[in-house]
């Protein structure tokens, strides 16, 4: 069975970008463009692990790490923040608020799958 | 040296595409955005928004390996930074700054489009961005670069080591990570919750360190990434567990059960597709190349639904009563319904916003005041007005010429405002509306207006008309002669207005469209040009006429009325038949003459239909034996044999297979202006 991998970007670039890498991995992925559509996706699918953006419109990936973590059903799964090294005072905001990892833009598609692969295999 | 090699790779294709399209959506935004922040500079809103557009960029461009435009946003980024931040203000000197580089960055992006490179120089723009940057606070941006650069060393390491991994230890990798990790957690970076903004540099230094001596080993990769472990008690749960965690199904819910039954059943595959998720990617891009096919066989489809219905008319005269007909009257029906439906949802197809086009001239519109010395408002009107594509190409360079003129000639210098009682800044106003098949576009200054006698004056003294004939005219018609070839009311050739386009090529241009120019202007209140545009080119309303035997379709949007007169109201002024039509001399044009040349004059009877057709201001009338119905028209060309004949803007297949002529009024009208003279 495949692992399903959700990842919250506004980029559709970056969206594309990521699915083309997992996908030929063989990792299934779900894709959202903020956090708000990334929680309305977590139930209708069995995520594995999340990769999310920090600065996006509507709810950006704070609010999501925090939503995700606050939620019975969800507060297990991985999240890896996928954000550019300006921020690494949000990067450190975001791992204090339960985030498990973070990958900086742009990054090479082994080491996305490597990253991953810590999670889930 | 740069590596462009995954912009010409096949498999990254599409996401160079979808790069390049959102990239350029980002930058038409940033257009707006960035003018907009000159008037509004304190808008926190605002900066965020711009600094996230350069933010975005910033991170695609470095995946796909381009790192002049990665650099280039990096810099814009960083000022933006302290933009939004508060720790600098904008001023004209920071804003020049930025929209300089904003423009060398439209074109880089054209260069990376077209040229699959970046042969672009920008250390010109990285220099000044950089004085700007440095002008901007006290403090410095070294630390936070250093910091990059040790991290980009550590990166490298962490690419050589899981190159390493994947090469020596294949199955491994893929099945134990755990113990990966355990194996190279000398080798990572960790960071604690509770460190240091300090300690966490510490932490890279010393990692950067390590890195040396694994160097050699790295290979060479296009992109790179970094990753950082923080430390956890628990990483991640093992995720057997994960999966056999009963999933909660509320029965009302749909989506959930349907997915939840794809999973635990056997097609996993399904799901990515979230049927009952539409805001994902809900568009797709399609090859205008495909729109235009379609359209054609749309096209041949509506000439096709014009032929069954003649043929079922036919058919019904001779069987009424019969089964057959009313099956072939039921059918054909049906399919007109249908045709037109089709042709309507094709044409949305290829509808785009007008915004498109409108949201360039803010920009214009604060380069030229800069230029010009003048204060000038930019007001945008109906930006969400839908248009065919090939219109909304063809109009973006007359709208910039009447721009241009609004700016150069419509509005007044703010002194000169000022003695006259009006705000020293002006206002241009751009508006677009539907109004029935036609979207109706306006340039509207509220500058110094247009003095008909000027005009008429001017006309005179370059012989665009007599003496005689100027004395004729209302201020309505004086008004129209500057859309006359070789007009320029301008005292000296400036270099806005002046470039060598009058108003007779925006002219020219928008009639080419089928669309009519109009102009109103009051002296002392401003002037407004109005454009009147079909809102496709292909389809067209014709109004059918018999002249002389002959079928001809008269565009509908030229048609102003159809009347009915007696010989008796028909009189010569010169030599010119005309009819008097609510206090207005219409002159009657022969028709068969202006297109064939031949003398026969229409058969005069007792009643004679009149189709009065108008451009702009001119009304003429046209004699008509016939009225035979208004249709839809689709136009075909009359292709390379025939080619461009003058007053016949091309022709269309009847229901009955009869190929009939499409009159192209804006021609003919200036055919007779020029004969008259």
């Amino acid at each position: 069975m495949k692992k399903v991998i959700l990842i919250a970007d506004d980029s559709p670039t970056i969206r594309k970008f990521v699915s083309f890498t997992l996908k030929a991995k063989g990792f299934e992925v779900v894709a959202a463009s903020d956090g708000m559509e990334a929680i309305e996706l977590l139930p209708m699918n069995d995520v594995d692990l999340i990769i999310t953006d920090l600065n996006m419109p509507n709810m950006d990936g704070f609010e999501l790490i925090k939503a995700v973590r606050e939620n019975e059903e969800n507060k297990h799964i991985p999240i890896i923040i996928l954000s550019s090294l300006k921020g690494s005072e949000e990067v450190k905001r975001g791992l204090n608020i339960g985030a498990n990892s973070y990958m900086v833009k742009p990054f090479d598609p082994k080491r996305m799958h490597y990253e991953v692969s810590k999670y889930i295999n | 040296m740069a590596d462009y090699s995954l912009l010409v790779d096949p498999e990254m294709a599409e996401i160079f595409e979808s790069f390049l399209v959102e990239t350029k959506e980002i930058l038409e935004k940033l257009d707006i955005d960035l003018v907009q922040l000159e008037s509004t500079p304190d808008d926190a809103d605002l900066l965020n928004e711009i600094f996230r557009s350069f933010h975005t960029i910033k991170g695609t461009s470095g995946f796909l390996g381009l790192e002049k435009l990665q650099k280039l946003t990096h810099h814009l980024e960083d000022i933006l930074n302290k933009l939004r931040k508060g720790e600098a203000k904008v001023n004209s000197t920071i804003m020049d700054g930025i929209l300089e580089s904003f423009d060398a960055l439209n074109e880089l992006l054209s260069v990376v489009e077209n040229e699959k490179n970046e042969d672009f120089d920008t250390e010109p723009y990285l220099k000044s961005l950089k004085e700007i940057l440095s002008s901007m606070g006290t403090e410095s941006e070294a630390p936070e670069e250093n910091k990059q650069e040790n991290i980009q060393e550590e990166q490298k390491v962490e690419e050589a080591k899981v190159e390493e991994q994947i090469q020596e230890e294949p199955v491994k990798a893929e099945e134990n990570t755990e113990a990966n990790e355990a194996d190279n957690e000398e080798d990572e970076i960790v960071i604690t919750e509770d460190m240091t903004d300090d300690e966490i540099e510490q932490a890279f230094i010393l990692a950067n360190k390590r890195a040396k001596e694994k160097e050699q080993k790295a290979s060479k990769l296009a992109i790179t990434g970094e990753a950082i472990t923080t430390t956890e008690t628990e990483v991640a749960e093992p995720p057997e567990q994960k999966n056999n965690k009963p999933v909660e199904v509320p029965l009302e819910d749909k989506s959930k059960k349907e997915t939840v039954q794809n999973k635990t059943a056997k097609a996993p595959k399904k799901k990515v597709e979230k049927p009952n998720k539409p805001s994902i990617e809900q568009t797709i891009r399609v090859d205008v190349e495909r729109l235009d096919e379609l359209l054609n066989i749309v096209s041949e489809i509506v000439l096709g639904r014009n032929r069954l219905t003649q043929v079922n008319e036919d058919f019904t005269k001779e069987h009424e009563g019969t089964e057959l007909a009313r099956n072939l009257g039921d059918t054909t029906r049906q399919i007109d319904l249908l045709t037109t439906q089709l042709q309507q949802a094709v044409m949305k197809t290829r509808m785009i916003r007008i915004g498109k086009v409108f949201n360039k001239f803010p920009r214009l519109v604060r380069d030229l005041s800069k230029e010009t010395g003048k204060k000038v408002q930019l007001v945008i009107e109906g930006e969400k007005t839908e248009l065919d594509k090939t219109l909304i190409e063809e109009i973006n360079d007359p709208l910039v010429h009447l721009i241009r003129n609004s700016m150069d000639h419509g509005i007044e210098a703010p002194e000169e405002r000022e003695k006259v009682g009006k705000d020293p800044k002006g206002t241009i106003t751009l508006s677009a509306e539907h109004e029935g098949n036609h979207i109706i576009i306006t340039i509207k200054d509220d500058g110094g207006g247009i003095d008909p006698q000027k005009i008429v004056a001017k006309s005179i003294e370059k012989g665009i008309i007599t003496k005689e004939k100027a004395s004729e005219l209302t201020d309505k018609e004086a008004l129209n002669l500057i859309f006359a070839p070789g007009f320029s009311t301008a005292e000296k050739v400036t270099n806005i207005s002046g470039r060598g386009v009058g108003m007779d090529v925006v002219k020219t241009n928008v009639t080419r469209l089928r669309g009519i120019i109009d102009i109103e202007s009051e002296v002392g209140k401003g002037s407004s040009i109005i454009i009147k545009l079909p809102l496709t080119l292909a389809i067209i309303q014709g109004l059918l006429v018999e002249i002389i035997n002959e079928t001809i379709v008269i565009p509908l949007n030229s048609v102003i009325e159809v009347i009915t007169v007696t010989e008796d109201d028909i009189y010569p002024v010169n030599k010119t038949e005309c009819i008097r039509l609510r206090d207005r001399v219409i002159p009657l044009v022969n028709i068969d003459q202006l297109l064939y040349h031949s003398d026969t004059m229409p058969t005069k009877k007792e009643s004679q239909y009149i189709v009065i057709i108008g451009l702009a201001e001119k009304r003429y009338g046209i004699r008509v034996d016939r009225l035979i119905g208004q249709k839809e028209i689709v136009i075909k060309s009359l292709g390379k044999y025939l080619g461009n004949i003058e007053g016949i803007a091309g022709s269309t297949i009847m229901g009955d297979g009869k190929v009939v002529m499409i009159a192209d009024i804006a021609e003919l009208i200036n055919k007779i202006t020029a004969e008259n003279e």
